[in-house]
């Protein structure tokens, strides 16, 4: 498994734990395209706060490394790195790198 | 279930008093500050670290989180203060006491709120001064610090009050400390004389309001600056 493949199926796993309270029927299955934050996403403010918080934390139990999931860009309807399952999984994987 | 609190600023002066208050009352207690500390108990762990460094700040609340898995109460007690007069305050004061004073808070905030937020339950509390509603000439910078925070702990209530996490500031009268061994007594007379209980304040009188505000049962308390002595805003 690459690294990529790896965090989507933690932050796959993540949304479907948090759905548990959530109870989204986007959530159910979640897949890369699935809209998170903003247009069709499926997460309010406070449910992507958790989702954040909740991220952090897996990541670090899976690879040992702290990341700060924390972006000027995060409430950009354009080019926020919440908008998908993809994007975020982009993010991670781009701090994941520049940690040394 | 003991309590695990996180106490910023803890190596002397009300912070190390709080670290003893809360050790004598059963909490495990983290202790930080940028130098050691002379304090000695079993439920103490005391950890260096410079507040305003984000990466410094994270390994901290790793610390706590490897150790207990969770932290429920925060207190923001660093704080530096500096007096001077606009006209002759330099850049670099400025920019240290804002760091200290208000990024400490908020870098301490965030990465603490995101275990309370994991565990539906957290305490905060914030350190403002009476310096802030009194105005007092000569504090500029240090007042204008601590209504960042005031301003910071109002809102930082808000965004965190879903998640069962309490967000209070709280502003001590003057307190017999390092921080204000360099102020007048003049100075000192004059903002006493302001208060409604004309007296310096002690350590206890800060345990007090603190262990109020962390209580379990204050889950309805957020958002609030209470100064001491009988100051308003």
């Amino acid at each position: 498994m690459t690294i990529k493949s790896d965090i989507t199926k933690l932050v796959i796993e993540t949304l479907v734990e948090n759905n548990s309270e959530i109870k989204s029927p986007l959530l159910e299955s979640p897949t890369s395209d699935t809209a998170l934050f903003w247009k069709d996403g499926t997460l309010d403010s406070l449910e992507l706060v958790k989702l954040i918080s909740d991220l952090e934390e897996n990541v670090y139990q899976k690879f040992g490394k702290q990341i700060t999931l924390a972006d000027e860009k995060t409430m950009s309807q354009r080019i926020s790195p919440f908008r998908t399952v993809k994007t975020l999984v982009d993010y991670i994987h781009k701090q994941l790198i520049e940690i040394k | 279930m003991t309590q695990v609190i996180l106490i910023t600023g803890a190596s002397r002066g009300i912070g190390k008093s709080l670290c003893e208050h809360y050790c004598d009352r059963g909490f495990f207690v983290f202790g930080c500050s940028r130098s050691l500390s002379d304090f000695i108990h079993p439920h103490y762990v005391h950890l260096i670290a410079d507040i305003t460094n984000e990466a410094d700040v994270k390994k901290v609340v790793r610390k706590c989180m490897d150790e207990y898995q969770r932290i429920d109460v925060l207190i923001n007690n660093a704080g530096i203060a500096s007096m001077n007069h606009l006209i002759s305050t330099p850049v670099d004061v400025v920019t240290k006491l804002f760091a200290t004073n208000f990024l400490g808070t908020f870098l301490f905030s965030r990465e603490v709120s995101k275990s309370m937020i994991k565990n539906k339950y957290g305490r905060i509390v914030n350190f403002t001064s009476v310096a802030k509603p009194l105005n007092i000439e000569g504090e500029l910078i240090y007042s204008s610090s601590k209504a960042a925070i005031e301003q910071f702990t109002k809102v930082s209530a808000k965004e965190l009050g879903s998640f069962n996490i309490t967000v209070n500031a709280i502003g001590p009268s003057p307190v017999p400390t390092r921080l204000i061994r360099s102020v007048q007594k003049e100075k000192l007379d004059k903002i006493i004389s302001c208060q409604a209980i004309k007296r310096m304040g002690t350590f206890q009188d800060i345990h007090h309001l603190i262990d109020f505000l962390i209580d379990p049962k204050s889950d309805f308390i957020s958002g609030q600056i209470i100064y001491l002595g009988g100051i308003n805003n």
